[in-house]
């Protein structure tokens, strides 16, 4: 999305996607093959998912893996790409990992993590966890670049401790870096989740997957697939999009004269 | 009060060469000089911030207070005034009275960039007080200011300094009668690398005969 243009209407959403259903519809209609369910099939599966609880019990489990992935990913993350940010001898020791790191294939990772540590759950989180940890230390460490020097003297002069530096000084010029971790973040755990899932798991939605690929049930692949996408949208709506505008509130302030 | 060393960068062309000084306390020391010879770089070591200087600058530096009034306002823009004065160590009672002394009494809650550029240095200006500090550092206080606030600005300062007579103050200016109002002694930093050509009290502090005559004199001697 380029600033040029922005977000689109809201409309759009509701014009293009009903579009994309009907289209969908016809041509399951007219192709009649099980490789193409029509949508009210897909959504009978998904209900049916629902109800004798497969639905909930697989989502939850990727749910689990992708909190616990993100959490460590952006912890780990940040705190690398701040020291970077910072220090010049960080930057030189962790750059050349991070262009090694950056351009590794994700499905090498998991392959590697599975074989040397075997089909377990810290492999799998572990796996994600270093696909993503080079993403947010590159967003952050730009962050750490802007910070503003003067408002570092101001902390330097009023005897800031380290804790009041990171959460008055750094962490509100780093926000916007921060979100911009997590929006990129979220979208591509949840993708090499599935990945892992597929490969090594035996619950969650990329295990489902991998079921419903090998009897070529369609149906239950495009019902996983629009859970999966409501969720992600849920996550967007619930809690980025508030996090964000509370937490830029002070950026266009009313002001007041006297 | 501070036994202040400075000498110089070790590399390169030093902005400031060897200062050997002492500020006292009650000291009200106008910091004159030509436009980029260094006063403000010279206020940074003092306040401690300039690590390539090679200063020895402040023996006691960690044990006195220094408020340091930047050129720009340097509240946090994502704290109201009274988180920002909290943050420094204030407690709530002092943040009204602080903020009341500097004519900001109703604006606690205001965010930094919700004020005009004369209350929010007088904003800044509270947070140098609220931590009682020994030496006061201002730099270009009435800077950019309408003739009528930075009067008033004045007017605050020399109130304040009434009310803190043991609290030293370096004044960054380029205006003598800046000087005049608010000196009792002079320096006048020059030369490059920068030192300070001429250190002195003003011989009647208050009066513009004893700027202009400590003036005259440093023009004789430059």
């Amino acid at each position: 999305m380029t600033p040029m243009y922005g977000r689109p209407p809201t409309w759009s959403y509701w014009v293009v996607l009903p579009a994309v259903m009907l289209a969908w519809a016809g041509l399951a209609e007219a192709l009649d093959t099980s490789l193409l369910p029509a949508p009210l099939t897909v959504l009978g599966t998904l209900s049916g998912e629902a109800a004798n609880g497969e639905l909930w019990y697989h989502l939850g489990a990727t749910l689990g893996r992708v909190l616990i992935a993100f959490v460590l990913a952006m912890a780990l993350g940040t705190a690398i790409g701040v020291a970077m940010g910072r220090s010049a001898t960080t930057n030189a020791l962790f750059d050349p990992l991070l262009v090694v790191l950056l351009n590794l294939p994700a499905l090498v990772t998991i392959i590697l993590m599975y074989v040397w540590f075997g089909l377990v759950e810290v492999a799998a989180v572990m796996a994600v966890v270093i696909n993503k940890v080079p993403n947010v230390a590159v967003t952050v460490r730009e962050g750490a670049r802007s910070l503003d020097p003067k408002l570092e003297d101001m902390a330097t002069v009023y005897r800031f401790t380290r804790w009041q530096r990171f959460r008055e000084v750094w962490l509100p010029q780093l926000f916007p870096y921060l979100m911009a971790a997590t929006r990129g973040g979220l979208a591509l755990i949840w993708k090499i989740v599935l990945v892992v899932e597929l490969l090594g798991r035996s619950s969650g939605v990329g295990f489902k997957l991998h079921l419903a690929f090998q009897v070529f049930d369609v149906a239950t692949i495009l019902a996983y697939s629009l859970a999966f996408i409501a969720i992600v949208q849920l996550i967007e709506l619930a809690l980025l999009q508030p996090l964000e505008r509370r937490a830029s509130r002070w950026r266009q302030p009313e002001t007041a004269h006297a | 009060m501070l036994e202040l060393r400075i000498e110089g960068r070790s590399f390169g062309q030093p902005v400031l060469g060897e200062i050997f000084t002492t500020i006292r306390q009650g000291d009200r020391i106008c910091l004159l000089g030509p436009s980029g010879i260094g006063k403000t770089t010279l206020l940074n070591a003092i306040a401690g911030l300039d690590h390539s200087l090679s200063a020895k600058a402040v023996p006691n530096r960690d044990k006195a207070r220094v408020g340091y009034l930047f050129q720009e306002h340097r509240l946090l823009p994502w704290r109201t005034l009274r988180q920002n004065l909290a943050i420094v160590g204030a407690d709530a009672a002092d943040i009204d009275r602080v903020l009341d002394s500097v004519g900001l009494a109703g604006y606690a809650d205001h965010l930094p960039d919700q004020l005009s550029l004369g209350m929010a240095r007088r904003a800044a200006l509270a947070r140098c007080l609220v931590i009682q500090p020994d030496l006061l550092l201002l730099d270009e206080p009435f800077a950019s200011l309408d003739p009528v606030r930075a009067t008033e600005l004045k007017h605050l300062i020399l109130e304040l300094l009434d009310r803190h007579p043991a609290m030293a103050m370096i004044c960054v200016t380029h205006d003598a009668g800046d000087a005049t109002d608010l000196a009792n002694r002079l320096w006048y930093l020059d030369g490059q690398p920068a030192c300070l050509q001429w250190d002195a009290p003003v011989g009647s502090p208050g009066t513009v005969e004893g700027v202009v005559q400590t003036l005259r004199n440093l023009d004789q001697v430059g």
